[in-house]
C-alpha cells in the first residue's frame, strides 16, 4: 500500500464511522417517536 | 372508588413535550453548520495544506486524527461534569448528558485509535506498538466502553446511572495521563506541534488543522443534540409506561 492508500482508508474509516452513528440516531428517534405516539394513543384511548 | 393512598404515584413523570422546536431548529441550523465545517475542513486538508515533506500524504490523516482525540477528550471532559451535576442533585437531565457524550467520545476515540494505527503502520512500520501514548489511550477506550457495559447491564436505571457517574469521575483521570504520555515518558508518538509558545508547522497546515478543530467541535455539539434528543424521548416513553402499569395496579388493588 502506498501512502495515498492509509490516507484513503483513514479518511473512510472517520467518514463512515460518523455517517453511521448519525444514521443509527436517526433510526433510534423515529422508534421512540412511533413508540410515543402509540402509547399517547392508547392512553387517550383509555381515557375516552 | 378504590382508596389509591397507598400507592406510590410515579416520581418525576415529564409531562412537557419531550422536544421543542427551538431544539429541533438549533439541531437543523448546527447540522447545516456542521455539514459546511466538514467540507471547508475536509478540503483544506486533503488540497490546500501542503505535501509534509518527511511522510508525504500520510500525514494528513493528522488533521482528522488529532480533532477526533479532541473531540474525546471534549467528550470524557462533559460525562466528568454531568456525573458530577448527577451525583449533585440527582435529575435525570445530568444522567442524559453524561451517558450521550460518553458514547459519542468512545465513537472518536475508535476514530482516534484507528486513524492512529492506520498513520502508524507506513510511518513506525507497524500497526500497533505498546507505547505509553497508545497503550494509555487503548485503557480510556476500556473505561469507557465499561461505562456503557456498566449502563447496560445495571439492575435498574438509577443503579446505572449512580455507578457509572462514579466512573465517569474517577475515569477521567486517565485524560490528562493520556494528553500528558509525550511529556512524561520516552514515547514513539509525536509531541504536541502547538504549544503556548507557537506552532511547528507551516500556517497553511495551520490553518487546515485550526479549521478542521472547529468542524470536529460543531460535529460534537451536533451529535450532542441529537442523542440528547433520544434520551429526553426514551424517559417521556418509560414514564408513560409506569403511568399505565400505576393505571392498571389501581383497580387491580381496588
Amino acid at each position: 500500500m502506498d501512502s495515498l492508500s492509509y490516507l484513503i482508508a483513514a479518511l473512510a474509516v472517520t467518514i463512515i464511522s460518523i455517517i453511521v452513528y448519525v444514521y443509527y440516531l436517526g433510526q433510534r428517534t423515529r422508534e421512540l417517536r412511533r413508540d410515543l405516539a402509540a402509547m399517547e394513543q392508547a392512553q387517550h384511548s383509555g381515557r375516552q | 372508588m378504590a382508596d389509591t393512598s397507598a400507592i406510590p404515584a410515579p416520581v418525576g413523570l415529564p409531562r412537557t413535550a419531550p422536544t421543542s422546536g427551538l431544539f429541533e431548529k438549533l439541531t437543523t441550523v448546527l447540522g447545516v453548520l456542521t455539514l459546511v465545517a466538514m467540507a471547508v475542513a475536509t478540503y483544506l486538508a486533503l488540497v490546500y495544506a501542503p505535501r509534509d515533506a518527511l511522510t508525504g500524504q500520510v500525514q494528513r490523516i493528522f488533521y482528522f486524527h488529532v480533532p477526533a482525540a479532541w473531540v474525546g477528550f471534549l467528550a470524557f471532559f462533559v460525562v466528568f461534569v454531568a456525573s458530577i451535576g448527577y451525583l449533585w442533585r440527582r435529575t435525570t437531565a445530568w444522567d442524559a448528558v453524561a451517558r450521550s457524550s460518553a458514547e459519542i467520545g468512545l465513537l472518536f476515540t475508535t476514530i482516534m485509535l484507528v486513524t492512529g494505527s492506520i498513520w502508524g503502520k507506513p510511518v513506525w512500520g507497524t500497526w500497533w506498538s505498546w507505547d505509553p501514548k497508545l497503550t494509555t489511550s487503548l485503557i480510556l477506550w476500556f473505561i469507557y466502553l465499561g461505562y456503557l457495559m456498566l449502563r447496560a447491564y445495571a439492575p435498574t436505571r438509577e443503579q446505572g446511572a449512580r455507578y457509572a457517574a462514579v466512573l465517569g469521575i474517577v475515569g477521567f483521570v486517565d485524560v490528562p495521563i493520556v494528553y500528558l504520555a509525550t511529556t512524561w515518558w520516552r514515547t514513539l508518538h509525536p509531541e504536541a506541534v502547538i504549544t503556548p509558545e507557537g506552532a511547528a508547522m507551516d500556517p497553511r497546515m495551520l490553518l487546515a488543522f485550526l479549521v478542521s478543530l472547529g468542524a470536529f467541535t460543531l460535529l460534537y455539539g451536533y451529535l450532542m443534540l441529537r442523542r440528547v434528543r433520544i434520551e429526553r424521548l426514551q424517559e417521556r416513553v418509560e414514564a408513560l409506561e409506569d403511568d399505565a402499569a400505576y393505571t392498571r395496579e389501581v383497580p387491580a388493588r381496588g
